[in-house]
């Protein structure tokens, strides 16, 4: 495949990373409440 | 005496308000645990590429000083960021872990680890003028980070298996390991019965 | 696709038999894996912060990828070969667990990006590229394998 064009390829999928694993972490992972309640004590 | 020792500073340990938060908030434990365990990647993955070229196994073609000194600010933020989530795991499950075997091998092989380290840093700074370029280090170094490399993984492996409760307290074992896992109660009752 | 069928086959063979009967084997094992997945990690970690530019500045690019390239291909297949006894071990269990799949599928698309994207794309002459086209890579790339590592903790947590 020509470079160039791989190059394109290689960073639209980058851009899918990036937004597929922020939904995912940010999703499934991160509970600001348990967080605060621990914080509490 | 030790094993007294140990376990009445655990259990004061225990009666903290914090520990018991820390053990019973699902996420916030799970989040020390998980930064302890993916940390390994950043303290021990730095390490491994550095003890990989002392071996003549990786990097051959760069100077084994260049490796060393171009990751040691990676391991050593790895290596503090491994130091504070362990205390904090201890810190959450106080008594089990100073009452497991495995804890106490780990505990062990780490400071086998830590002399073994301070010990390579030392043949490691002869290597400018000498052997720095060589693929295959000089057999002392190669000794040297075979041995780091074990040790490190025997950590792992020992700090792995803390998980698994073969030889917990609550088990039936011989005298000798309910001292070697410092099961305090359990071996005076062991004794009792028996003498 | 139903998948049951492979688990359940999974669950009645023969490495599931040995991962049940002997404890001590699973967690050997498991040791394996977490062993091979430090060396994966720091291979990861050495070439993309090579590719971020954060280490090793004074060591060329193809120096660091064609280095750590062998570790992480035989790292690989140690992490693949362990995990497949370790999940024969809770075959059924896994089915139905959301980060086994998110697993999975990451560690499916690292092995995709690297092998088809990232290697191919930075062998060879980086002037011809812009220059933060390795620098993203980079990061996706430890986004990635960052996801492997971090939801595969996660399926023994949930």
């Amino acid at each position: 495949m020509n470079r160039k064009l791989l190059e394109k390829l290689a960073l639209g999928i980058c851009v899918g990373v990036f937004v597929i694993a922020a939904w995912f972490w940010i999703g499934q992972i991160i509970d600001v409440n348990e967080m605060l309640d621990m914080a509490r004590g | 005496m030790l094993n007294e020792l140990l376990l009445s500073f655990a259990e004061w340990l225990d009666t903290h308000a914090w520990s018991t938060n820390l053990h019973e908030s699902y996420y916030m434990y799970n989040w020390v645990e998980g930064t302890h365990v993916l940390t390994l990647m950043v303290f021990l993955g730095m390490l491994a590429v550095i003890d990989l070229r002392m071996l003549g196994l990786a990097f051959k073609d760069v100077p084994a000083s260049t490796i060393a000194h171009r990751l040691d600010t990676p391991m050593m933020i790895g290596f503090v960021v491994m130091v504070v989530t362990g205390f904090l795991l201890f810190y959450a499950i106080p008594v089990r872990s100073t009452n497991s075997i495995w804890f106490r091998i780990k505990v062990v092989l780490l400071i086998a680890a830590g002399i073994n380290a301070l010990l390579f840093r030392n043949k490691m700074k002869g290597a400018v003028n000498s052997w720095d370029t060589d693929p295959l280090p000089p057999k002392r170094i190669r000794v040297g980070a075979g041995l780091s490399l074990t040790l490190w993984a025997g950590v792992v492996a020992t700090g792995r298996i803390i998980a698994y409760d073969w030889y917990d307290c609550h088990q039936q074992m011989s005298s000798f390991m309910y001292w070697a896992a410092g099961c305090v109660n359990e071996l005076a009752a062991l004794e009792q019965a028996g003498g | 696709m139903d998948t049951l069928p492979f688990f359940e086959w999974l669950d009645t063979s023969i490495l599931a038999d040995i991962s049940k009967a002997y404890g001590g084997t699973f967690a050997i094992v498991q040791v394996f894996h977490l062993l091979s997945m430090v060396v994966l990690g720091g291979m990861i970690l050495t070439s993309d912060l090579r590719l971020l530019g954060v280490v090793m500045r004074d060591v060329p690019v193809d120096t660091v990828l064609d280095n750590t390239q062998p570790w992480i291909n035989r790292s690989l297949v140690v992490i693949i070969l362990t995990g497949i006894f370790m999940s024969s071990a809770v075959a059924i269990k896994l089915n139905y667990n959301e980060f086994f799949w998110a697993k999975m599928a990451s560690l499916a698309f690292g092995i995709f990006f690297l092998y088809a994207i990232k290697r191919p794309l930075l062998r060879g002459d980086l002037s011809e590229l812009n220059a933060w086209t390795p620098k993203v890579l980079a990061i996706a790339s430890l986004t990635v394998w960052f996801t492997v590592a971090a939801s595969g903790r996660w399926i023994g947590f949930s």
